[in-house]
This record gives C-alpha cells, sequence and structure tokens, in this order.
C-alpha cells in the first residue's frame, strides 16, 4: 500500500464516524479512539493524541453557535472546566505513563461501561428539582433558554453544585487518559446530577471539551504524542462528517441510529480489550 | 439568542466572537498545511518509509527519528512540509486560552472577581501544561 493509504483510509473512517456521531448522539472522539486503535496499526499514543485533537476540533467548531445561542453556558462551565481541565492534564501524564497494554484493557473495560450507560441512561428535558444549592447561588448558575419547538422561555437553575464538581474531575481524568472528548459522562452529569435541561446540557458539555481537551493535548504534544500526518486527515474527516450528519439530522428522526452506535462502541471496546491482553 | 441582558451575557458573547474567528482561521490552516504537505510544496524531513514505521512504533522513536526532541524542538524543524503540520494544531491548542484572555477584562470591569478568579487559573492551567513539558515523557 503507498504510504498515502492508510491516512486517505483514515479519513473516510473518520468521517463516517462523524456522521455516525452526530445521528447517534455521541462525540466522536469515544467512538474514533476504540475503533481506531483497534484496526488500525497506529501506536496507541498516537490514536489518543488524535482522539484529543478530534474532540478538541469538534468542540472548537460547534462552541460558538451554542454560545452564541444560549445553549452552552459560559458561567456555568467556567467552574467545572477548571477542575476537569486539571485532572485531564493529570489524566494525559498518568495514561502515557502506563504500559500502552494496560491502558488499553482499562480503556476497552471503559468503552463497554460506556454503552451500558447509554443504554440505561434517560435524560429529562427540564429538570425542575426543588431545594438550594448554596455554591450554585453564589456562582448564580442559572439561566433561560428559547425553546425552539415550543417558543417558550425555559429557566434553569445549576443544583447539586459541589458533587458535580467533584464528578468532573474524574471525568477530566479519564478524558485525558484515553484521549475522549468524555461527552458521555458530561451529558449526565449535567442533566441527571446536576439538573440541567438536556439541550443546554449537551451544549454545555460540548463547550466543556473545548477547555479539558486543550489542557490534556498539551501534555500529549509535549510527549511526541501527536503524529500530524495521520491526525490532520482524521480530524478534517470528522469534521466534514458531523457537517454532513447535522445536514442529515433534519431529515432523521434524532437518535434513531442510538442503539446502533451503542453495539459499534460495545464490540469497539470489546476489541481493544482484547488487543490490551495481547490476543 | 442569548435571552438574558446584553450586559449579564457580555462575557459570553465575546467569547463566542473570538473563538469563531480562532476556531475557523486555525481549520484553515489545518488544510492549507495538509495540501503543503501532500503535493509536496516544502521537502519533508521524514521520508514515507520512515514515517510508516513511526506510526506503529510511536512517540520515542518518532523523537529519536526526526531529531526534534520533545516540546518545541519541533519549531527549528518548521521549514519541512511534515512538521509546517505543527503549526495549526499548536494554533488550535491556543485558541482557548485567548479566548479566556479576552474575557478576563469583562470579568474585572463587572467587578466580578470570583469568576475572574477562575478565569485566570485556567489560564495558568494551560500554561502549565503548555510549558510543564519537562516534567511529561511518553513511555
Amino acid at each position: 500500500m503507498p504510504w498515502w493509504g492508510l491516512p486517505l483510509l483514515l479519513f473516510f473512517v473518520a468521517f463516517f464516524l462523524g456522521m455516525l456521531a452526530v445521528l447517534g448522539g455521541v462525540g466522536g472522539g469515544v467512538l474514533f479512539v476504540p475503533i481506531v486503535s483497534g484496526f488500525f496499526p497506529f501506536h496507541f499514543d498516537f490514536v489518543r493524541g488524535g482522539g484529543l485533537l478530534i474532540a478538541l476540533s469538534g468542540a472548537l467548531a460547534a462552541s460558538p453557535r451554542l454560545l452564541s445561542a444560549g445553549l452552552a453556558d459560559l458561567r456555568l462551565a467556567l467552574p467545572l472546566c477548571l477542575i476537569a481541565s486539571l485532572f485531564s492534564i493529570a489524566g494525559a501524564v498518568i495514561g502515557l505513563a502506563l504500559p500502552t497494554n494496560l491502558v488499553q484493557v482499562l480503556l476497552g473495560g471503559t468503552i463497554i461501561v460506556v454503552s451500558f450507560i447509554m443504554v440505561k441512561t434517560k435524560y429529562s428535558a427540564n429538570r425542575n428539582r426543588r431545594g438550594e444549592d448554596l455554591l450554585g447561588n453564589i456562582l448564580k448558575l442559572s439561566g433561560i433558554y428559547r425553546e425552539e419547538s415550543t417558543k417558550e422561555q425555559i429557566s434553569w437553575k445549576a443544583q447539586n453544585t459541589v458533587p458535580g464538581l467533584v464528578t468532573f474531575s474524574f471525568v477530566g481524568l479519564i478524558a485525558g487518559m484515553f484521549g475522549l472528548g468524555a461527552g458521555w459522562a458530561n451529558v449526565p452529569v449535567l442533566n441527571i446530577m446536576m439538573g440541567i435541561p438536556i439541550k443546554v446540557a449537551v451544549g454545555t458539555s460540548k463547550f466543556i471539551i473545548s477547555v479539558t481537551d486543550t489542557s490534556a493535548v498539551w501534555v500529549y504534544l509535549n510527549s511526541g504524542a501527536i503524529f500530524p500526518v495521520i491526525v490532520t486527515p482524521a480530524v478534517v474527516g470528522m469534521m466534514l462528517g458531523t457537517r454532513i450528519g447535522v445536514n442529515m439530522l433534519k431529515k432523521i428522526r434524532p437518535g434513531s441510529l442510538r442503539y446502533f452506535v451503542i453495539v459499534i462502541l460495545f464490540f469497539a471496546g470489546l476489541r481493544t480489550l482484547v488487543k490490551g491482553f495481547g490476543i | 439568542m442569548i435571552t438574558e441582558g446584553s450586559n449579564e451575557k457580555e462575557e459570553q458573547k465575546r467569547y463566542a466572537r473570538v473563538l469563531d474567528l480562532s476556531a475557523k482561521t486555525g481549520f484553515l490552516g489545518v488544510v492549507l498545511s495538509y495540501m503543503i504537505y501532500l503535493f509536496r510544496i516544502l521537502p519533508e524531513k521524514i521520508s514515507s518509509d520512515e514515517m510508516q514505521k513511526i506510526w506503529s512504533f510511536g512517540p520515542e522513536y518518532y523523537i529519536t527519528v526526526s531529531g526534534a526532541g520533545r516540546e518545541s524542538g519541533w519549531l527549528g524543524l518548521v521549514a519541512y512540509s511534515d512538521f509546517l503540520l505543527f503549526v495549526p494544531i499548536i494554533f488550535l491548542s491556543s485558541v482557548t486560552t485567548w479566548c479566556y484572555l479576552s474575557i478576563l477584562p469583562v470579568f474585572l470591569k463587572k467587578r466580578e472577581f470570583l469568576f475572574a478568579g477562575i478565569c485566570f487559573a485556567e489560564i495558568l492551567v494551560f500554561v502549565f501544561a503548555a510549558f510543564g513539558g519537562s516534567g511529561f515523557s511518553a513511555h
């Protein structure tokens, strides 16, 4: 195969994953890392570095519109980002220091758990919780967004801010260690634990990824674990696939491919786990 | 659109503006630099054969073969098309820092010192991640 064969194949795989990620309601990184590490000959460190850059690029592209539309809340995100980005650095350092096989086993196991979480998790459009949240009040973590489907103004107020911060430390650690965007973890924490409406939770999660992954990417860059020759076609492919996926989303029922994606995720996790055991 | 008072979300609007412009510039740079590499407009440092070994052997081999060293070692090799690819990647990795720097004055002007402090702390985290490289190493 000519040298450009595998980067070209990677471009098309990333393109397809970008479409699938949008239609299935997942992030690109959580599909990219286990699938590419399971089926391509690239070193695992390069795949993880690529996964982080893909997640980062997607988040950078989407965040301006999400912030402008009020679907991502900057004030809500800032304290969560600070904790998550600190721990993502730690995760990246730990992940690069551990033996590759061990990290692959841990990643495979995590992806399998993620697929079960995605099956079980029931999101709520609007969660009106009772009770006071002292830290949330101090930080004034509340907002209003316009729900386009019903044309109504939905107000929200964050709850359980301290547990949310603690949980985001683990999310950051996992994101940095495995090269994932961790949207699959951000959204349940924001929606179920902190009572944020699902659309704002998804938008804010995307924004949080842009900050968390920035910190972790620098660790991979400084360690030589970013290989631009393969990262660049993957980033471009994912960005284009995401765009096509968003256009298709207007015609296809949202989440219609969710279970298909969950099955792919499960088998990709299984493949990564098996590869980690040297099989 | 943001539905609260315009002053209350000024920092959010500013962040979005800076991010939009910076991200688009970065992505354009990614595409252009790869075109330069693909069409060999500039020479490459690492041959195609060696490159196929690197992507299997990993970061330590990459650092040894390229002679780039860790952290900012690639800077000295930017005249080569395969290392020029790092420029837009570094730019994209820096975008969030510029965005935070752009909203820090907004929080200070509004005397929201808690959020200004969070913002400043995050900038320090980015700086630590970017320049604390001597403490990080691939296995």
